[in-house]
């Protein structure tokens, strides 16, 4: 699979290395997986989201190079030989190897914060909150470590590597500080190959899609499997662009969760960030598991985690976020989409989305009490669940109201019709209503993936499937990041299959 | 202590207390009016969106207004017209008005034009008890009236979707005359609960009272530097964090308002001075210790309310313990205490013999950056890394001794001889191998390293461990005027070399408390009292004068040269700006165990 459409924006790497090798106008940078902001002293100085320039040379001139991309390798084409590099998971290192030609990885700029050192097994270089160590296992590496004494940091980084016997074999550590590099056991070619299979193991835990979508599923399959990243403590959750942040909104992760077939990595997803005050959603796509019939052989540690989360959102925005049986929104930011009508009356405002979400999440409780835990508050679950949704069907009119002056806001594009996803909870006239105000760019927004699941649950398939194959259609090339795509995933299977 | 018409007002100065997040200064560019602002997400003021203005009104409209602040309170006037801010240790500030009214304005100050984007909105509180607002990474604030009224007024931008207007205005009961109020500040999801409010004048003695139980943990200061004392005591314990999201124990913040942070080696700087509190001392040298890495035995170099950083300082504590241990005894090193710290200390050590090993064989070091030494741009680094730097060793030394001490401690004889050993074997390494006849030499590839930084005499802190002679030769470069000497204590770096800078830098040119206090310590353990007394002095005097700075600029040219230097940084959080508390733990130290002794 070519994955050249996405060198500039995401880069080469793999799930499990911070390494990226990314493209800026034509020429490949090393690059580093963010970790946040710098503290003391610390960034990179420069826009580029590479950090090292990467230049092939023969006889200390750089020559122009051409390159192709694959998931698992990248290989630099000059008119005197190839360069070939792949990520060795084993390792965490790139592997480079080049036959005859000299490699220079040069950070353009002096960036404040940067040390470097000259070491008997290779060169290290601190920068932008990454470590990258250069060890030559073939050739040798010249690099000047000079220290700036008034400036607080190393000259330039530039890191030169020539060939012995005609070839280079390179190794770029990801490393933490003080920490001696591993051995290396495996060719370039079986990191290569094993990359390979890995990949294409990711792509099997993917939901299924009508098979015209297979070249676009598989380019989605490899934006997650890129965006990978581990969080301090173990979770492994998936990024929007791993360059940028190593963060990601609990609801982004929620809603990319409904793209895998494999239950227990859906649910490791939703309960990743045990955010009680975050955007409700995790009960919406814990109850569609149980309706899917995919919610078995799940961890009994995961099931309490799912449980106590819901359960802690119920309580949370009950306590701080509740009047009269209404939930509010107190800050336009809370809900997570775009509120300018939603806030219009002033706030705090009471909005169809977060009340339906609420349902939802005793619903799911509902379930998690019933089927799996043997809890005997399923019932008293399901009953809020259906008087909540009734309560704010009859206070609110499905209208954003301001809670002290009930006054009205105007309808908008996407709240308003959040509440579809109670499915049978709603009144069927309630939900047609709703249904015809569902606008065709309504997946603009990753919310809008609960409008269209909530059309299919309120028997409105024939418009969810002409939204869906609409924004298909549009996303042929490829999604614009790693979490549309996985929306867009879920819903070639819930709604097309 | 601080105000329009006292010796030290707010501009340099940051005003809080013991606990808090929230701090007050005077703005250096719009002269009488003070800002309010917070410390939580570690951003510096000078760069944050989460400040506010602070008007004083009457009827609603700014008037101007003088101020005055001490431990109790802060408290800004204009005639009759009074408003009293008491910050407290419970996450909350009360404010009383009396014929006035005061308004909270959002003010972010850029080339931009003024925005109030720190704000991400507000709302009254459904159980009607007051306001809150959302400020992101830096909280929330909650607003409410024990008496008076309240107004929020906002206007959003919904091009822009941020708020270009916030205001916040405590108004008086049109009866009284007076209001009362309580502004509290959280992170995360839910406040903390406060409980019943107490009379305002029980905090402003709760806070006088909880300082003057603080100060008993220092020695008198010496004559003629009492108010100095005050000062000093009054920044350490403005600086003192709560037990709150990353930090496990109360930690000394570096500065509260520019660099949010507390850095591993002041933590024991901090120790140092509370020789009436050996207990609280421990504590500050080993609490870096809760941030020990398992494999390695790192200790980490920063810390912020998130948590810590990936490098490392220097190993500070033995120098902090040493000078205890002479100062006071050793009764607080109890067998528990001892048992439970030796493994630690030691790793510490072992993570510089191993890991900053010059690969020797023996313990010798090398620096492979200047943030491993404390000293970020000092001279004797010129010439990169790995540098083999005795002034890193010789805390090094120090630690082993500790270590054998604590060893010894917990009867574990057999090793605390070798830890012995081993500083004694590091200790004649130093004075063989890095003493130049002049001074102590830092090495790159066994070149000594050619520098007139001041750190090369830092060394003097082994005392009577050096020969005679040595200390000599130090006493006497030290003492040289227009060297290292000069009219408000030693240099950073000879005024006789061609690096010497007093911008925004700093151990390159400027006068710095943290040297002066190592200095004079070493210099008085190794039995040359007169000189540490004058040094301190100098130092000291100077902080009387001009406030508690961390690095002075001596003189507004360069004595080498002549030329002009450069001017002095406006608000920044470089050296040469605000107080800070690790100039006021080595004042301490200079005015209670150096000056006068």
């Amino acid at each position: 699979m070519d994955i050249k459409p996405f060198m500039a924006k995401f880069g080469f790497g793999h799930r499990a290395s911070k390494h990226i090798i990314v493209e800026q106008e034509g020429k490949l940078w090393l690059a580093f997986a963010s970790e946040g902001a710098g503290m003391f002293m610390m960034s990179t100085g420069s826009e580029a989201s590479g950090l090292l320039e990467i230049d092939t040379l023969i006889d200390g001139k750089t020559i122009p190079y051409t390159y192709t991309a694959t998931p698992s390798l990248v290989e630099l084409t000059t008119e005197k030989g190839k360069v070939r590099i792949a990520i060795d998971a084993h390792a965490d290192a790139l592997r480079i190897e080049s036959d005859g030609i000299s490699l220079r990885f040069d950070s353009k700029v002096a960036p404040s914060g940067v040390t470097t050192q000259n070491m008997a097994k290779g060169a290290k270089i601190s920068m932008g909150g990454g470590h990258f160590f250069f060890a030559a296992r073939t050739g040798s590496i010249s690099f000047d470590d000079s220290w700036l004494r008034d400036k607080f940091h190393s000259v330039q980084p530039i890191v030169d590597v020539a060939p012995a016997k005609g070839k280079i074999d390179l190794v770029v550590y990801d490393l933490p500080a003080d920490t001696e590099p591993p051995e290396i056991v495996k060719a370039l070619d079986s990191c290569a190959k094993e990359n390979e299979e890995d990949f294409s193991q990711f792509v099997g835990t993917l939901a299924a899609t009508p098979k015209k979508w297979d070249e676009l599923r598989e380019k989605i399959a490899y934006l997650l499997w890129l965006s990978h990243r581990k969080k301090p403590g173990g979770a492994e959750v998936v990024l929007e662009n791993k360059l940028k942040s190593p963060d990601i909104e609990p609801y982004l992760l929620t809603l990319a969760s409904m793209a895998f077939t494999d239950v227990s990595k859906a649910a490791e997803l939703i309960a990743a960030y045990p955010a009680k005050a975050g955007l409700p959603i995790q009960g919406f796509a814990v109850l569609r598991l149980f309706e899917k019939g995919m919610f078995k052989n799940v961890s009994r540690s995961t099931v309490y985690k799912l449980y106590d989360l819901l359960r802690a959102q119920v309580a949370w925005w009950s306590t701080h976020r509740r009047v009269d049986g209404l939930y509010f929104y107190a800050y336009r930011h809370e809900a997570q989409t775009d509120t300018s009508m939603l806030f219009k009356s002033g706030s705090p405002v009471a909005s169809p989305d977060i009340n339906a979400y609420m349902a939802i999440t005793c619903k799911a409780l509902s379930k998690l009490s019933e089927h799996v835990l043997n809890r005997p508050d399923a019932a008293k679950w399901n009953e809020r669940a259906e008087t909540e949704a009734d309560k704010f069907v009859a206070k609110s009119g499905l209208l954003g109201m301001n809670i002290y002056t009930y006054e009205h806001c105007q309808a908008d594009k996407l709240i308003s019709v959040i509440p579809l996803i109670l499915g049978g909870l709603l009144p069927p006239e309630i939900s047609a209503k709703l249904a015809a105000k569902v606008e065709d760019d309504v997946l603009s927004d990753p919310l809008g993936m609960l409008a269209v699941l909530g059309l299919c649950a309120c028997g409105h398939k024939d418009a969810a499937e002409r939204i869906v194959n609409a924004e298909l259609n549009k996303a042929q090339d490829a999604a614009d990041c790693p979490i549309d795509g996985a929306i867009l995933l879920a819903l070639a299977h819930d709604v097309l299959i | 202590m601080f105000g329009t018409y006292e010796k030290f007002n707010l501009i340099r100065a940051a005003y809080t207390r013991a606990e808090a997040v929230q701090y007050f200064f005077e703005d250096y560019y719009k002269p009488g009016t003070l800002r309010f602002g917070g410390n939580r997400s570690g951003e510096s003021s000078s760069t944050t969106d989460f400040l506010f203005d602070i008007n004083l009104t009457k009827e609603g409209v700014p008037i101007d207004y003088t101020y005055f602040a001490d431990e109790g309170s802060l408290r800004i006037s204009a005639g009759y017209a009074d408003v009293e801010f008491a910050i407290t240790n419970r996450s909350h500030m009360r404010v009383r008005g009396d014929c006035a009214g005061f308004k909270l304005k959002l003010v972010l100050r850029s080339a931009m034009g003024d925005s109030a984007r720190g704000c991400r909105g507000m709302y009254a509180l459904p159980d009607g008890s007051g306001w809150e607002a959302d400020f992101g990474t830096n909280g929330r604030l909650q607003f409410k009236m024990l008496s008076g009224s309240f107004l929020a007024s906002s206007t959003y931008d919904d091009e822009a979707k941020a708020y270009s207007y916030v205001a916040f205005d405590f108004l008086p009961d049109a009866e009284t005359g007076s209001f009362d109020a309580a502004i509290h500040e959280y992170i995360g999801d839910e406040p903390a609960p406060h409980g019943e409010y107490e009379p305002f004048d029980d905090i402003v003695g709760g806070n006088k009272a909880d300082f003057a139980e603080f100060s008993k943990k220092y020695r008198p200061a010496a004559k003629g530097y009492e108010e100095l004392s005050e000062y000093a005591r009054w920044v350490i314990w403005s600086h003192k964090t709560g037990v709150t999201e990353g930090l496990v124990e109360p930690m000394i913040l570096f500065q509260n308002a520019m660099a949010v942070m507390a850095a591993s080696w002041q933590q024991s700087y901090n120790a140092m001075p509370m020789l009436n509190d050996p207990d609280e001392a421990w504590r500050l040298i080993c609490t870096m210790l809760n941030y020990q890495d398992d494999r390695t035995g790192r200790i980490a170099g920063m810390l912020t309310y998130k948590g810590g950083n990936a490098g490392q300082q220097p190993p500070f504590q033995g120098f902090a313990l040493d000078f205890l241990l002479r100062s006071i005894g050793d009764d607080f090193l109890t067998p528990k205490r001892c048992e439970e710290m030796y493994p630690k200390f030691a790793n510490w050590a072992n993570f510089w013999t191993t890991y900053r090993s010059a690969g020797r064989g023996d313990d010798v070091t090398v620096m492979h950056s200047p943030h491993d030494s404390g000293w970020d741009d000092a001279s004797n680094f010129q010439d990169g890394f790995p540098a083999s730097d005795p002034n890193n060793m010789v805390f090094l030394i120090l630690l082993m001794e500790s270590i054998a001490k604590l060893a010894e401690g917990c009867g574990k004889t057999d090793e605390a001889k070798q830890w012995l050993a081993r500083s004694e074997k590091l200790t004649k390494i130093i004075i063989d191998e890095y003493w130049d006849g002049e001074k102590f030499a830092t090495k790159v590839k066994g070149k000594n390293v050619d520098s007139l930084s001041l750190s090369c005499y830092q060394p003097i802190i082994l005392g009577k461990r050096l020969p005679q002679e040595i200390i000599d030769k130090v006493t006497e470069k030290l003492m040289e005027e227009g060297h290292f000497l000069t009219e408000i204590g030693l240099a950073s770096e000879s005024m006789k070399s061609k690096h010497v800078t007093f911008g925004i830098s700093f151990v390159c040119g400027r006068v710095v408390g943290p040297q002066n206090m190592i200095l004079t310590v070493g210099l008085q353990a190794a039995g040359k009292q007169k000189e540490a007394d004058i040094i301190a002095r100098r130092f000291c005097d100077h902080a009387k004068r001009e406030g508690i700075i961390l690095g002075y600029a001596p003189y507004d040219y360069f004595p080498l040269t002549g030329e002009k230097a450069e001017d002095q940084p406006t608000p920044h959080m470089t050296d040469g700006w605000p107080w800070s508390s690790w100039s006021a733990n080595c004042v301490l130290t200079m005015i209670g165990s150096i000056i006068g002794k």
